[in-house]
C-alpha cells in the first residue's frame, strides 16, 4: 500500500509518530520558541520605531504624533460602523494585518523546526534563526494568504450583514455559525500544507497552491490528521467547561483551585507538546504527500571505472 | 511537478557557466555535498550532516540553495521505521565543470581564484620539465583557458542518442562508456585539435633537455 493513503492504523501512527518526536523534541521546541517570542518581539519594536520615528519629526514632536493617533483612533472607531468610511477600514486592516504579520512568521519558524525533526529526527533552537533570517518574507507572505483566504469570506458575509443593519438571529443565526464552522474548518485544513511548501522552498504563490492540491487529492489523510487535532485540543479543554459554572460564582475553594490549576497544566501541554506534535505531523505529512514514492530502489555499484580520464 | 524532483535525468557532465551558480558553489559545504557526495549516490539530509559533521537544518539550507540553482534534486522519499521520512537528493550530473570562462567574468574572489588556478597550473608543469618563463605565463594561461573551453563546450554537447537506454544504464557502465565517447567527440572536433597542437607546441618549447 501507499504511504499516501489514509487508514485508521495511518492515523494512529501518525499521531503516535508526531507526539513521539514532539517529547523528545521538548526542550528544542521550549528554547527555540522563547527564541521566536523574543526574535518576534524585537522586530516589532523596530518595525514600529521605522514607522513612529520619521512620524515623530513629521508630525512636529510627541503632542503631535498623541494628537495623531488620538484622530486615527476616532477615525478608525467611525470606519467600522455602519457608516462605513471604506479608505479608513481598509487602513486599519492593513495596520492589523502588519501588526500580526511578525507572528505568522513566528508560526512558520516553527515548522521549519517541525522539517528539521521529521527529516533527521532531531533539531536545535538555534535553527529557528536562521530559518527566520532565509524565510522571514516567505512565511509572512504565508500568513497573510492564510489569514486572507479563512478570513475574507467571514469579514465579507459578517460585515455585510452589520453594515446592512441586519441582526442575525434564531434558526438563521445557528445555520450561519454552522456554515461559518465548516467554512473555517474546510480551508483552514486546506491551508495546513502552505507553510510546509515554504519551509521546503516554493513560493507563497506555489505553497498555496501546492497545499490546496494536496489536500483535494489526499484529503481523507489530510483532513483526518487535521481534524484529529482539533478534537485532541477540544478533548483537553472540554473538562473546563464543565467548570465555568465555577468560574461565574467566584470562589477560592477547591471547586476554584483544581479547574485553574487544570487549564494551565492543560494550556502548557497544548503550547510544549500538542502544538508541537501537530506541526511535526503536518511537516511529515506533507513530506510524504509531496514525496515521489519509487518501487526499484536504485543499486549502489561501487564507483570503480574501467576507462582513463582524458 | 515536484520542486526540483527526479523527473531531471541525470547527466553525464554538466560544465557550469553561469555566474552566480559558480558563486553558489563556491561555499565550501555545497561544494563538498555535491561534488563529493550527491555525485556519486543519492543521500539524505542526515546522512550528508552526519558525513559534514553539520547541523540537519544547515545542510537542508544549502540544498535548498542547490535546488534553487538546478543542481540538486530530490529522488525519492522514503519513511523509516521510527517514522522518519527521508528525502533522497542526487546531483543532476555524474560529473561538474566550472566553466573557466564564466569564472573568470565573476566578480571578485571567484575571478582571482580561477585566475590563480590557471596560474597555479601553468607553474606547477615544472615539476614534470616544463619551465614555461614568467613573461610567457600569461600566454600559456590563455592557450590553456582556450583548450579548456573548447573542451568542455564539446563534452558538454555529447549527443544521446537514446535517452531512455541511457537513463537505465548502471552508473559506472554509463560514466566509462561516456568517457570513451567524450574523447572521440574531441578527436573529431577541429577546433580542439587545433588548440591541443597549440598547447602541446608550447609545452614542447619550454620542455626542459633531458626529460
Amino acid at each position: 500500500m501507499s504511504n499516501k493513503n489514509a487508514s485508521i492504523g495511518v492515523l494512529l501512527e501518525d499521531l503516535k509518530v508526531s507526539f513521539r518526536f514532539a517529547v523528545k523534541n521538548f526542550l528544542s521546541f521550549l528554547l527555540g520558541m522563547i527564541g521566536v517570542i523574543i526574535v518576534t518581539l524585537i522586530v516589532m519594536i523596530i518595525g514600529f520605531a521605522i514607522v513612529s520615528i520619521p512620524l515623530l519629526f513629521a508630525l512636529g514632536g510627541p503632542s503631535g504624533f498623541v494628537a495623531f493617533f488620538e484622530y486615527l483612533g476616532i477615525a478608525l472607531e467611525s470606519a467600522f460602523t455602519p457608516a462605513l468610511n471604506p479608505a479608513t477600514a481598509s487602513v486599519g486592516l492593513f495596520a492589523i494585518v502588519l501588526m500580526v504579520t511578525p507572528f505568522f512568521v513566528a508560526i512558520g519558524v516553527v515548522f521549519g523546526m517541525g522539517r528539521e525533526i521529521v527529516e533527521s529526527a532531531g533539531t536545535t533552537a538555534e535553527g529557528v534563526f536562521v530559518w527566520y533570517r532565509k524565510k522571514f518574507f516567505s512565511l509572512a507572505g504565508g500568513g497573510i494568504v492564510i489569514f486572507t483566504i479563512i478570513g475574507l469570506p467571514l469579514f465579507l458575509v459578517y460585515g455585510g450583514l452589520f453594515l446592512g443593519g441586519y441582526v442575525v438571529t434564531g434558526l438563521p443565526a445557528a445555520v450561519l455559525a454552522f456554515l461559518s464552522t465548516i467554512w473555517i474548518l474546510l480551508s483552514s485544513g486546506m491551508m495546513t500544507m502552505v507553510f510546509p511548501a515554504i519551509i521546503d522552498n516554493h513560493s507563497v504563490v506555489n505553497a498555496t497552491r501546492q497545499s490546496i492540491r494536496l489536500s483535494i487529492r489526499y484529503f481523507d489523510r489530510v483532513y483526518s490528521t487535521w481534524i484529529a487535532f482539533i478534537i485532541i485540543i477540544i478533548a483537553m479543554f472540554a473538562p473546563l467547561g464543565v467548570a465555568v459554572a465555577t468560574f461565574l460564582q467566584p470562589s477560592f475553594g477547591i471547586d476554584f483551585i483544581a479547574p485553574a490549576a487544570y487549564a494551565v497544566i492543560a494550556a502548557f501541554v497544548l503550547l510544549l507538546i500538542v502544538l508541537p506534535a501537530l506541526v511535526i505531523a503536518l511537516s511529515r505529512l506533507y513530506m510524504i504527500l509531496s514525496g515521489i514514492e519509487v518501487s526499484d530502489v536504485p543499486k549502489v555499484e561501487p564507483n570503480v571505472s574501467l576507462v582513463g580520464g582524458m | 511537478m515536484e520542486n526540483g524532483s527526479t523527473t531531471v535525468p541525470m547527466k553525464d557532465l554538466e560544465v557550469i557557466m553561469d555566474t552566480n551558480k559558480i558563486k553558489v558553489l563556491f561555499e565550501p559545504t555545497r561544494a563538498s555535498i555535491v561534488f563529493e557526495y550527491l555525485v556519486n549516490e543519492a543521500m539524505t539530509v542526515k546522512q550528508l550532516s552526519e558525513k559534514l559533521n553539520r547541523n540537519p537544518g544547515t545542510i537542508l539550507h544549502h540544498i535548498q540553495k542547490l535546488q534553487d540553482i538546478g543542481v540538486v534534486v530530490q529522488e525519492r522519499t522514503e519513511m523509516t521505521t521510527t517514522g522518519i521520512v527521508q528525502r533522497y537528493y542526487r546531483a543532476t550530473a555524474k560529473e561538474y565543470r566550472l566553466g573557466i570562462g564564466g569564472m573568470i567574468e565573476a566578480n571578485g574572489g571567484v575571478a582571482q581564484f580561477a585566475k590563480d588556478r590557471l596560474r597555479s597550473i601553468v607553474s606547477s608543469l615544472s615539476v614534470y620539465g616544463i619551465e614555461i618563463p614568467e613573461a610567457q605565463v600569461e600566454e600559456a594561461m590563455d592557450v590553456l583557458r582556450r583548450l579548456i573551453e573548447r573542451e568542455n563546450a564539446v563534452d558538454s554537447e555529447l549527443p544521446i542518442a537514446d535517452e531512455k537506454r541511457h537513463r537505465k544504464l548502471p552508473p559506472t557502465v554509463r560514466g566509462d562508456a561516456s568517457r570513451i565517447m567524450r574523447r572521440f567527440a574531441l578527436e573529431e572536433d577541429s577546433e580542439y585539435q587545433r588548440l591541443r597542437e597549440e598547447w602541446q607546441r608550447l609545452l614542447r618549447s619550454h620542455r626542459k633537455v633531458g626529460t
